[in-house]
């Protein structure tokens, strides 16, 4: 129940925008816990990977004293990935074109993993 | 031998290679014949290393230290002793080479070293063919399982490292360990 229930989010998500091509929410231990990824996307290279990412930035942040961590931004040449904290346990990564909109990125992926989080309590 | 640790993964190794009781009274009965040769092949194994680029300079002004230490180690292989202690020292001489920044390569290289060093010694030295079989057996068991305690204290005194500074959970790590590698294009 509560994996379709995230997985409606996770779709609603990628449905919001059409410069939102994939997303997944990974536990912070780096397990998937559900996904919609495009073909050719790696759930396992990809959950270990943003988990790091996320553990990573918060570590940087607490050292460099920029207080607790909201959010973690990668930018290449074809998009963005936007990793944020769904609750304690969990992490909503977001892939995104570069010509997505920030603001509404940010809007959307927050207001996702709020409600994951919501569910996963 | 009786095993003296509650880890799971030493009691596996334990197991698996099969170190029991025997073992003891097997060192036990070469002993007289093989302490005198430690000091010839402990400086063996130093001019081995010496004539190494690599190994050389993590020796260099300070091999006749090196050498006591190491006999005492191979000494130790002979005292009959494998309990808990003798773990916790193998598991300390990792720690002490981490520190010491001399990388894994080196442990392994001498522990290979004494697995090709030591039947011939053993041969020559002990009149009894079937006692030099068995305690050639012992021993290579023996070294296999310092090698691993050691090489345990490596993994874990680097991988501490990494996920402090990371500030990774040793969940994640064993994740990103295991994930497997993405194929390089031309790889099967």
């Amino acid at each position: 129940m509560r994996e379709d229930q995230i997985k409606t989010i996770l779709t609603d998500l990628n449905g919001g925008s059409a410069d939102i091509e994939a997303s997944a929410l990974i536990s912070t231990d780096g397990l998937i816990i559900s996904s919609a990824l495009t073909p050719g996307m790696d759930e396992d290279r990809i959950s270990a990977m943003v988990a790091a990412m996320l553990s990573l930035g918060e570590r940087t942040a607490a050292e460099l004293a920029r207080g607790s961590l909201e959010q973690v931004m990668i930018s290449g040449a074809q998009g963005h990935v936007l990793i944020i904290h769904a609750g304690s346990d969990a992490v909503l990564c977001t892939i995104a074109s570069k010509q997505i909109k920030l603001g509404l990125l940010f809007i959307d992926a927050s207001r996702a993993a709020k409600a994951a989080t919501a569910i996963l309590k | 031998m009786q095993l003296q640790s509650k880890d799971p993964n030493i009691q596996t190794f334990w197991h698996v290679c099969g170190l029991d009781k025997d073992d003891e009274s097997i060192l036990w009965a070469v002993r007289g014949a093989i302490l005198p040769l430690i000091p010839a092949l402990t400086d063996a194994f130093y001019a081995t290393l010496g004539a190494d680029a690599q190994t050389a300079p993590l020796i260099e002004g300070r091999v006749e230290q090196l050498k006591r230490t190491h006999a005492v180690w191979l000494e130790s292989l002979f005292s009959g002793e494998y309990g808990a202690d003798f773990i916790r020292r193998q598991q300390q001489i990792g720690e002490v080479h981490v520190r010491a920044k001399i990388p894994p390569t080196f442990v392994a290289a001498s522990m290979s070293f004494l697995r090709g060093a030591l039947p011939d010694v053993l041969a020559a030295n002990i009149a009894d063919k079937e006692d030099a079989r068995a305690a050639m057996g012992t021993l290579l068991r023996l070294f296999d399982l310092c090698q691993f305690l050691i090489d345990r204290s490596y993994d874990g005194t680097l991988s501490d490292g990494l996920m402090n500074n990371l500030g990774i959970s040793p969940a994640l790590l064993a994740r990103l360990q295991t994930v497997g590698k993405k194929p390089q294009p031309g790889q099967d």
